[in-house]
């Protein structure tokens, strides 16, 4: 198990708070962690970076990783 | 013949110099939507001398886009935005060619259009008009500097240029499928602090810029995310994945058919619109709910019985609704829109759902009118 700081943008920021720490093996896990803790999190669309590298497939978290989630934004 | 006096303290820039202004002068860049991106990347690229500038936009003016619109003046009110934008504009820099097009860039011509412009920038406010340009540019390999804001956060990208390695990528690669409609609010709905779209447009001039003189690097196969607040930004690396999805366009013919509003999930249906003069007699009708979409702290306040749902929890909380007349009402009529639509996608067409055009800001002018 692995301490990660997770950093939020956009309206993940008002759905999880902004920024915190979570204990997970890898980044499914943690998603679906965090989906329970947070339902409305479920239906939205994010990307997921580990230390800035947006992954396309699970990965394996390190401690003092940086996760990152972004959703998309439309404004203009 | 550049203007050397006009350019002087940007061709004195180590690396940069005349050679750098005259690609800048033989540049065509479109620039499409000209709200709050759009104005500071229209004004600082003709300021820095782009040769030919097209700026794409069907809107006009109002009042509310005056405090991040910066190109435009309360004498502009009611123009056409492309029309008021050349005008500033030619003023700016009277020695650079600008088109303008006043209308939606569609399927049908987005690829003329495009076809004139070596680099196309996306200050558009819409999920179906980004998808839309994403797909062309990337069909057309034309070099796309993509901005998007949201409250006091922003986005900033370049797709399908290479990088070293021969990879591009763009926006499909970081969501290849659209949010669904109401999922993520605008700056309309969502408010949005002035000065954010000048930093974010500020960046995709610079960005422009940067492609167009080959100085520095750009954005490439990255997207940079800022925050107004405490200043933090990130990069993050965009992974080019093979988009395998029936649902986006691989060919011109394909793109062509696409419809870009049923792409984002915004169903064909026709919403029926209540005026605000006709909204208080329609509102008193037997079996008739009004529902205020708006979150709870928006004012003012209705003076009629009303249902409160904000629109993020329409979905789950449509079953309070015990009435066969629904009247959906927000602050501008936008997103009570789309809570029509929500609530005829779950309740069908039994039920008989309209929206106050213009919401509470028009329903207050009129009450202004009669005061």
């Amino acid at each position: 198990m692995s301490t990660v700081k997770i950093i939020t943008f956009g309206k993940l920021k008002e759905i999880l708070g902004s920024d915190f720490e979570e204990t997970s093996y890898n980044t499914d896990e943690l998603q679906q962690k965090l989906s329970s803790k947070f339902p409305a999190l479920q239906t939205l669309k994010l990307r997921i970076a580990v230390n800035q590298k947006i992954i396309s497939e699970n990965t394996q978290l390190n401690n003092n990783d940086v996760v990152a989630l972004m959703p998309p934004y439309s404004g203009g | 013949m550049l203007n050397l006096e006009r350019y002087d303290r940007q061709i004195k820039l180590q690396d940069f110099g005349i050679e750098a202004q005259g690609k800048l002068a033989a540049a065509k860049v479109l620039v499409i939507g000209a709200g709050g991106l759009g104005c500071p990347v229209l004004q600082y690229l003709a300021a820095a001398g782009i040769g030919t500038i097209g700026i794409v936009d069907d809107d006009q003016v109002s009042l509310s886009n005056l405090h991040r619109q910066i190109l435009y003046t309360s004498n502009d009110i009611g123009k056409l935005k492309t029309e008021a934008a050349f005008e500033r504009l030619n003023a700016m820099n009277p020695e650079i060619k600008i088109n303008i097009i006043s209308e939606p860039v569609t399927v049908k011509n987005a690829f003329d259009i495009i076809s004139n412009y070596e680099l196309v920038i996306d200050c558009t406010d819409n999920f179906p008009t980004r998808y839309l340009l994403d797909d062309i540019c990337r069909l057309m390999k034309k070099p796309l500097i993509f901005g998007a804001i949201y409250q006091y956060e922003g986005q900033v990208a370049v797709f399908n240029v290479t990088d070293k390695e021969g990879i591009s990528t763009n926006y499909r690669h970081l969501f290849p499928e659209p949010p669904k409609p109401g999922e993520v609010a605008d700056c309309n709905d969502a408010g949005v602090l002035g000065v954010l779209p000048g930093i974010i447009g500020t960046i995709q001039a610079a960005e422009a810029i940067k492609l167009v003189t080959g100085i520095g690097e750009p954005l490439i196969n990255k997207i940079m995310t800022f925050n107004v607040l405490d200043y933090q930004n990130a990069i993050f690396d965009i992974p080019a994945d093979n988009l395998i999805n029936e649902k986006i366009p691989v060919t011109l013919d394909e793109f062509e058919q696409m419809n870009y509003e049923l792409h984002c999930g915004i169903e064909p249906f026709e919403i029926t619109n209540i005026t605000a003069s006709e909204f208080r007699e329609r509102a008193k009708l037997p079996d008739t709910a009004v529902i205020d979409v708006r979150e709870a702290d928006e004012f003012p306040k209705l003076d009629l019985p009303y249902l409160s749902i904000p629109l993020s929890q329409l979905r789950a909380s449509s079953n309070q609704i015990n009435a066969q007349n629904i009247i959906v009402v927000c602050q501008s009529g936008k997103r009570s829109a789309v809570g029509a639509r929500i609530l005829n996608e779950i309740l069908g067409p039994d039920y008989n759902i309209s929206h106050l055009e213009g919401g509470m800001n028009e329903l207050n002018k009129k009450i202004d009118e009669y005061n």
